[in-house]
């Protein structure tokens, strides 16, 4: 069921249309990511949804009742910042206490709630301590605990983990998502960090200008991207330009290489084809070729090792194809500036434009 | 592009959702008004009429009277020499505190910050006990022979001004100009030198431009500060000596010359000479910011 | 810069100044505890007489009485009105934020002799004849300490970023009362200090305001002081010297505060922190 509805919000600063028609809906207990560069109205279609901008037109509901009007401390929310924003003056126990002290709960369950939940979060040993003798990420620990202790009905997180060091940044990430699937928490997560959005969410919307321009299970956003925007946006790509030269079969050539791809019937001209890294198979010597596959070759610029995986630039007439393999026996062995082929799978072809 | 009648829409809505925080700034905003802004307005007001109309006759008056300009000649004067002078010390100051050790700087700048804040009737009193005819300066230069008053120096004059005007200038230049060498970074010296330039070079090229702003700010905050002073030179001369702040209040309290409207009109013409400053510090201040970032 | 010490320069540049801040000071104080000081360069006895009688004199002790009412006054009510008004600019009505700003910078451009002028037309008669009392000083006093006051406050509102932690204290259940009550206010607490210590000591100093608006209807410290000095410089020299300590505490405690906050941006020069709080104009 709808537990979260977003109907046709808009923002505008100025003469800025920032969010335009933002239209969403969340079920209870999922898990849903704002994705989109800086600047395209996630932020601030949390922030609405949050009560910390007006609403310009449109509505917000929460649990069936339209809080468009209310104020944010009578929405029933609960949040978390990209800055912590812990009181500075209180401990980490008064900082998880405050939301239930404004509940008017009385000291004794307060602090015991307050305690219970520091422990959950791994913090039992610094309850006392404030806020600026805590690191980055028990600060972080501490405004999640403050934020869900009062058992919001939708908990709303703002780049979290933004100013985060990126061991911490995976730690905090995988704690989110344990708590939200242990309490079944309704959780709207803003981010520009794609990989993130990949890892953590239910349902990803990509917005792009204060538009979601695409909807969909984190899965989908990456092997079908609605636009060429969430296609470079999300996950790394290359881009492939080349030449329609048979619009009937769907014969395209790039860089001198001719393939036939069922997608590109009916088209003509100039296309962009891309191809995520992963897709891309590299073959050694005079191995065996897959079927199905358009055959390139290039020359290999530089191999770059990222741990499990090894990412190898070839270059292909005037542009670089990545290509990424799993860091095998053998694979760092290829020498920079020796020929190289490699196979694209027709079928993973991605039509930008 | 949103409509007009949905830009008054959303207004509406921000009125109504704030307006506890409109009443909220009702109490500071009936102060302002009673207390900053109509004073104001009632001060241009009153310069700019006589008998029942508008008459510029107020300007007039003090643009052709000899005694006006010369109290408007002697503040502009005083302020200079102390402002260029205080700017001076200040900057010698700032960076002798800059090359000085931890304790003798914060000593020092604890010691500045406390004579920041002594001026006014107090400060004018201090310098009659040291410079006064009978003062202790007086009477031990005269124990050397030398008898300042005989010399043609007295404390009540413009000489005497000058030096408690510097007395207050000085503090205040310091505690300016000091963020500003403290802007000078170790690096900087560094870099130039590692680039070839020497110690010339450096303050040549870097170090002086980099000041010039908080310089140049100093000294319009200073101007502005001497110019508006009043309590010194009252209480130094019982309110006789011809600057233009004393004329002022001369002409709004005094019973034989009281006179508002020409008072206004004078208040009005030292206001836009402090406006003149303050804005020459507003330029030098976004400029230093400017070279901070 | 090069922290070295290097040469006599600095320590020559920073002797002469002192001497020319210390002496004034220093040589009051001699007088203060001068029995007699006539012909000498240093006086001849010393006695506490001077210091008895300030305290001991009714029209004195009652202007020092005013002069800390009228301060503290100043302080409190300029604390209580400002504080929300600068806070409610910053956090919910941005639009009205320059206009704030304009007026708190005003006051700069005019300096008490202006102001006066100003006030004395407004309120010697009309509907609110209040010149010459208390109230057009409590009153004035707070324009006049505005600039510090707005200046405090609103630094330590954007240090502390006010604007997420109240953010925060509503998506808790606060509301705006309870969110400026408890979470704003003892977390602005060192600005709300240093912007009370600054307006006691420029209040305490205050002369030309006094002197036009009330005279003697209402004598503070300072009009004693400057119808004191003309007859007995002895008695003069001691009310100079309970200003001055006044004036002295009010500074080592507003740099102390200064000193006990910490600051976002890492470590800040304790002397910048004072030069940037201390612009307190001279009169």
């Amino acid at each position: 069921m709808e537990h979260v509805g977003l109907h046709n919000l808009n923002k505008f600063y100025g003469q800025n249309h920032v969010v335009k028609n933002v239209s969403l809906e969340v079920q209870k207990g999922e898990f849903l990511t704002l994705l989109g560069p800086s600047g395209c109205g996630k932020s601030t279609t949390l922030r609405m949804i949050a009560g910390f901008e007006v609403i310009d037109s449109g509505q917000v509901l929460i649990h069936g009742r339209d809080v468009s009007n209310v104020p944010a401390n009578r929405r029933g929310i609960g949040m978390v910042f990209q800055s912590y924003a812990l009181f500075p003056n209180m401990t980490a126990l008064d900082n998880v206490g405050f939301g239930l002290k404004m509940q008017k709960l009385d000291a004794r369950t307060t602090r015991g709630k307050a305690r219970k939940i520091l422990a959950e979060v791994g913090l039992e040993s610094v309850i006392d301590h404030l806020p600026h003798q805590l690191s980055g990420g028990q600060q972080q620990r501490v405004a999640l605990a403050r934020a869900i202790v009062r058992e919001p009905e939708v908990l709303l997180l703002d780049e979290p983990l933004s100013a985060l060091d990126a061991k911490i940044r995976i730690q905090l990430r995988e704690l989110i998502k344990d708590l939200q699937i242990r309490r079944q928490i309704t959780t709207i997560y803003v981010t520009h960090d794609q990989e993130e959005a990949l890892s953590i969410s239910d349902r990803i919307a990509v917005m792009n200008q204060g538009v979601i321009v695409q909807l969909g299970a984190p899965n989908e956003i990456y092997a079908r991207p609605a636009d060429p925007f969430v296609a470079t946006f999300v996950g790394t790509l290359n881009k492939l330009p080349g030449q329609v030269v048979d619009t009937t079969t769907g014969m395209a050539e790039i860089a001198g290489h001719r393939m036939t791809v069922p997608a590109l019937i009916g088209r003509a001209g100039r296309v962009t084809l891309g191809v995520r890294p992963e897709k891309i198979r590299l073959y050694a010597g005079d191995a065996n070729l897959g079927t199905g596959e358009a055959i390139f070759s290039g020359v290999l610029k530089t191999i770059a090792l990222f741990g499990s995986v090894v990412r190898i630039t070839v270059l292909l007439g005037e542009s670089e194809v990545k290509i990424d393999m799993l860091n095998k026996e053998g694979v760092l062995e290829a020498r920079a500036g020796s020929e190289v082929r490699f196979g694209v799978p027709v079928e993973n072809l991605l039509i930008l434009n | 592009m949103p409509s007009r009648s949905s830009v008054l829409a959303r207004n509406l809505k921000l009125l109504r959702k704030e307006i506890w925080s409109i009443l909220g700034l009702l109490p500071f905003a009936l102060i302002a008004l009673g207390f900053e802004i109509l004073p104001t307005l009632r001060l241009v007001g009153g310069s700019i009429s006589a008998g029942d109309g508008f008459s510029l006759a107020n300007y007039q008056t003090i643009m052709t009277s000899k005694f006006y300009l010369t109290s408007l000649k002697n503040s502009l004067i005083l302020s200079l020499v102390s402002s260029v002078l205080g700017v001076t010390v200040g900057i010698l100051a700032a960076y002798a505190l800059n090359r000085s050790r931890q304790q003798l700087r914060d000593a020092m700048m604890t010691f500045i910050s406390i004579c920041v804040n002594f001026a006014g009737v107090p400060l004018a009193f201090a310098f009659i006990v040291i410079l006064g005819s009978s003062g202790a300066i007086t009477l031990l230069v005269s124990k050397l022979g030398i008898n300042l008053y005989d010399q043609g120096f007295s404390i009540y004059t413009w000489t005497g001004l000058s030096l408690i005007y510097l007395y207050f200038q000085i503090p205040l230049a310091t505690l300016l100009i000091y963020p500003a060498f403290y802007g000078i970074r170790k690096e900087w010296v560094e870099a130039a030198a590692n680039l070839g330039a020497g110690p010339v070079q450096f303050w040549r090229y870097i170090g002086l431009p980099t000041l010039a702003p908080a310089i140049l700010g100093t000294f319009s905050i200073l101007m502005a500060n001497a110019l508006g002073a009043y309590a010194t030179a009252y209480a130094l001369t019982t309110g006789i000596y011809n600057i233009l702040p004393l004329r002022i209040s001369r002409l709004i309290s005094g019973e034989v010359s009281y006179d508002p409207g020409l008072a206004s009109a004078a208040a009005v013409i030292l206001g836009l000479i402090m406006v003149l400053f303050l804005a020459l510090n507003q330029v030098m201040l976004s400029r230093f910011r400017g070279t901070k970032a | 810069m090069n922290k070295k010490v290097s040469g006599r320069g600095p320590a020559i540049i920073l002797t002469l100044a002192a001497l020319y801040l210390g002496v004034p000071i220093l040589a009051t104080f001699m007088f203060s505890v001068a029995g007699r000081w006539d012909s000498t360069v240093l006086p001849e006895s010393y006695t506490f007489h001077w210091y008895v009688r300030m305290i001991t004199d009714p029209l004195v002790l009652a202007a020092i009485g005013r002069s800390f009412l009228v301060s503290g006054a100043t302080v409190a009510l300029g604390l209580l009105v400002i504080t929300p008004a600068a806070f409610i600019t910053y956090q919910y009505l941005p639009a009205l934020r320059g206009a704030m700003r304009f007026l708190a910078v005003l006051p700069f451009a005019l300096p008490g002799v202006i102001l006066a002028v100003g006030l004395i037309q407004l309120y010697s008669s009309g509907p609110l004849p209040i010149a010459g009392t208390f109230w057009i000083l409590l009153f004035s006093y707070i324009i006049v300490c505005l600039p510090y006051m707005f200046n405090s406050i609103t630094n330590s509102l954007q240090a502390i970023d006010a604007r997420t932690l109240v953010e925060a204290a509503e998506s808790l259940g606060a509301n705006r009362t309870a969110a400026f009550i408890k979470v704003v206010v003892p977390n602005i607490k060192p600005g709300l200090i240093s912007a009370g210590l600054l307006t006691f000591a420029v209040s305490l100093g205050e002369f030309v305001l006094t002197n036009m608006l009330v005279g003697g209807r209402y004598q503070t410290l300072q009009l004693v002081l400057e119808k004191a000095m003309h007859v007995d410089g002895h008695l003069s020299s001691a009310i100079v010297m309970l200003y001055f300590v006044l004036v002295a505490i009010s500074s080592l405690l507003l740099i102390f505060v200064a000193q006990g906050t910490p600051r976002r941006s890492g470590k800040v020069d304790p002397g910048t922190q004072a030069g940037s709080q201390m612009t307190g104009y001279a009169q």
